[in-house]
């Protein structure tokens, strides 16, 4: 009978059972339905460690592969309060402007939607950070994804 | 920046509003509308689309729409003629509170009106009430 690390086995059921865990600095792709009302939609919750408490949350996209007419830009929202960034060239391999909200350790929004119709992709980089910039931990979850 | 409410946190008739985003490319308006019943009928959906005015410039406005855990975003490609962007229909509970969001893709100041209905399941037109939230 073969037996599994318990660390392990919490790690392969967490991964199953796709619960989000906790890290740090991360990036996620995504894509998006040719429908021009598609919109992808995750919860990002940001959390204390070490560092201290977080004090905001910093966002931006890039528009990737296929180059194509629709612009991608992305919604940070927390409470009353909305940003938005947009990624001006779906060419190069920049992101685009980065925007935060200093809300503290809390559930932030984050809405990704292009301008126009057609099949697109991208790249979401998110940080939750103490003042000082240091990292704080950081758990995403997929609400919607069109 | 400004944004100018037909009529206010009231049961409105015209269902029109007219606002401006800043010149930062990050601003985004913030709205809440209420679809409920007047007498006319259970809310079934709001009907919603956006109109980029003048002045012509480079951003393209977009409007996004989230009632629950969905989300809808329509946009209007062209700045500054009479036409709206695609109209949404989007579903809602019988009492319904729809949350707007308003952005642009750059820099520059731009201005756009807004137009909104709540309607029960028989298309007739109902309750609507809407309250800004975030003006930027």
């Amino acid at each position: 009978m073969n037996h599994c690390h318990p660390h392990l086995f919490t790690t392969l059921l967490l991964t199953s059972l796709s619960v989000p865990i906790p890290t740090l600095a991360a990036t996620l792709t995504g894509a998006l339905t040719a429908n021009s009302s598609s919109t992808d939609y995750y919860h990002i919750t940001c959390a204390r460690n070490n560092n201290g408490v977080t004090d905001k949350l910093k966002i931006s996209i890039m528009d990737l592969a296929p180059n194509t007419a629709p612009m991608m830009s992305a919604q940070l929202i927390q409470g009353m309060l909305a940003v938005n960034t947009t990624d001006p060239n779906d060419k190069d391999k920049k992101y685009s402007p980065e925007i935060a909200l200093q809300r503290g350790d809390a559930r932030y929004e984050v809405r990704i939607n292009k301008t126009a119709v057609g099949i697109d992709s991208y790249s979401l980089n998110y940080q939750c950070v103490t003042k000082l910039g240091k990292p704080t931990l950081v758990t995403v979850n997929r609400i919607q994804n069109q | 920046m400004s944004m100018l409410i037909s009529v206010f946190s009231n049961n409105a008739t015209a269902h029109d509003l007219n606002g401006s985003l800043g010149q930062a490319s990050s601003a985004v308006d913030f709205y809440q509308i209420h679809c409920f019943d007047d007498g006319s009928g259970a809310n079934g959906y709001l009907e919603i689309e956006l109109r980029d005015e003048a002045p012509s410039a480079a951003p393209l406005m977009s409007m996004q729409i989230s009632v629950g855990e969905r989300v809808y975003n329509t946009t209007d490609a062209k700045d500054a003629d009479a036409a709206y962007s695609p109209s949404l229909q989007v579903t809602g509970n019988a009492d319904e509170y729809y949350l707007i969001t308003i952005d642009k893709t750059a820099a520059g100041k731009e201005n756009y009106a807004v137009s909104y209905h709540c309607m029960t399941a028989q298309n007739f037109h109902t309750g609507t009430e809407i309250f800004p939230i975030a003006d930027q």
